[in-house]
């Protein structure tokens, strides 16, 4: 597996995704949300992500709940297996890395900054 | 949405995504954007000038980059073996680099054409902007001397029962300033109020007024174009029945009559009577606004001298600061003053402080940001 991080945005995609098949603005919004606030991604951004993480197999394309009317049925997204293990990948080197910045920060994970 | 244009340039910027992308996106994209407005809507946010300038900048950048990695992804294809780096190798690419845009730009002319008005736009909008940077923030207040007039506001400490940053100042503080502190030449009091006013043409309206001590005009020392300024026995316990008129509303509603001044005019005060009638005593320059640049009537505030509770908190100050001081050493000055009505009256004082700054922070503090933010924004489009 690569060492090279995802890129924050994609990580937070697939992350929102890992719960099921989501649209475009039930994506943006859960990663507003997970991020309080911090990461909000706009809908052109966004949609080219998105199609970039399907290009690259981590996410597909998938009908929504047929309850929705079709004139304003959206494009859902959900993860492929390929993507869930990718994200589980992130996972590990993330949790890698913030362990080596809590133990050099005193071990504590709180270290602030004066 | 207040800005009904807004959406129609939003769907212009979208025709710069290659066409594939737009084909097959720009639905999702708008669904996606209208969903946002209709959240913040009904969060009670306001999907005003910023949120349209972010929303424009993110369709631009997406088109930009989407368009450079397909030309990128394009050239790894055809030219895999094509050596990059030295400088040589990119001036011998150059005129062909040149060839295959013009070429580019005449294949799609609607592109190009978008991307010269984006460009005309944002060399538009740079210029716009510094002028109103250069108005707000780089010239100084249109007074005589203005580096030497602060705005004096109070705040509560934790220590005191509340937390207030920022907080207005109270009738028996204004004397106390008045008659006790050496750091300044002179003090005013300053509180903003609507005013309706029914006297000349057109329909009654509501203006926006200051009732102020008439030390304001001598603090700010601004001269009257008609007329006179008030004076201070206009002020104090029981203040006289006038008013001076801004410029703009003594053209709107006087058509620019000087006999305006002397004739007594209907006016409703929504504080201090329902309805009152005053004498127009002067008419400002076209300049002069203050404190905000909406103000157009100035009237006296109360202020009696007699009314010694100190728990109501209703106007704010500004003040000349007296010749030699700076503000550190006025603000010191004050601040040992305020400590004695700690002692004296520790139900009212004690947490409670001094806010002071200079006038100008105090005037362009709220926009400094927006305007700096919309300078940013209008740099950075106009160099995509």
């Amino acid at each position: 597996m690569s060492e090279r991080p995802l890129k924050m945005q994609w990580f937070h995609i697939l992350l929102a995704l890992s719960d099921g098949s989501l649209h475009g603005s039930a994506i943006q919004r859960a990663v507003l949300e997970r991020t309080d606030g911090v990461l909000q991604i706009w809908p052109a951004t966004l949609v080219r992500a998105l199609r970039g993480l399907d290009e690259a197999g981590l996410i597909e394309r998938v009908h929504g709940p047929s309850e929705e009317p079709p004139d304003l049925r959206r494009q859902y997204y959900a993860l492929t297996e390929r993507g869930r293990d990718r994200l589980g990948a992130e996972a590990e080197l993330l949790a890698r890395w913030a362990s080596a910045a809590a133990q050099a920060t005193d071990g504590s994970g709180t270290a602030t900054a004066r | 949405m207040r800005y009904p244009g807004a959406s129609r340039v939003y769907r212009l910027f979208l025709r710069l995504l290659p066409e594939r992308f737009r084909d097959e996106e720009a639905g999702n994209i708008e669904a996606i954007l209208a969903d946002m407005g209709a959240r913040r809507a009904f969060e009670g946010k306001r999907t005003g000038l910023g949120f349209w300038l972010r929303a424009w900048a993110d369709v631009i950048s997406c088109a930009f980059r989407e368009r450079a990695s397909t030309r990128r992804a394009m050239r790894r294809g055809r030219f895999h073996s094509r050596e990059t780096g030295s400088v040589a190798s990119i001036l011998a690419r150059a005129p062909g680099d040149v060839r295959r845009a013009i070429r580019g730009l005449v294949r799609e002319p609607g592109f190009a054409a978008i991307a010269i008005a984006t460009l005309a736009i944002g060399i538009g909008a740079n210029t716009a902007i510094f002028s109103a940077v250069n108005g707000v923030l780089l010239r100084p207040l249109p007074y005589e001397d203005p580096d030497n007039l602060v705005a004096i506001f109070t705040r509560f400490t934790p220590e005191s029962g509340y937390d207030f940053a920022k907080y207005p100042v109270g009738s028996p503080e204004y004397f106390d300033y008045r008659s006790q502190n050496r750091a300044m030449e002179e003090v005013a009091a300053v509180s903003t109020e609507t005013i309706a006013i029914t006297a000349g043409t057109g329909e009654p309206e509501q203006v926006m007024g200051a009732l102020v001590s008439p030390s304001m005009f001598s603090v700010l020392r601004a001269s009257p174009l008609l007329g006179r300024t008030l004076q201070p026995s206009d002020g104090g316990a029981e203040p006289a029945s006038v008013v001076v008129l801004g410029y703009g509303l003594w053209q709107r509603r006087f058509g620019g009559d000087p006999d305006v001044v002397g004739r007594t005019i209907a006016l409703g005060f929504s504080v201090q009577s329902p309805a009152a009638t005053a004498e127009v005593v002067g008419v400002m320059p076209p300049d002069f606004a203050f404190p905000r640049r909406s103000t157009e009537l100035w009237a006296p505030l109360l202020l009696d001298p007699a009314r010694t509770w100190r728990g109501g908190h209703w106007f704010w100050m500004i003040g000349r600061l007296a010749a030699g001081m700076d503000l550190e050493q006025s603000q010191a000055e004050m601040e040992a003053l305020m400590a004695t009505w700690a002692i004296e009256y520790p139900d009212h004082h004690v947490g409670h402080d001094l806010w002071m700054l200079p006038l100008l922070d105090e005037t362009v503090g709220d926009v400094r940001p927006a305007l700096l933010f919309l300078l940013g924004a209008a740099g950075s489009s106009s160099n995509c």
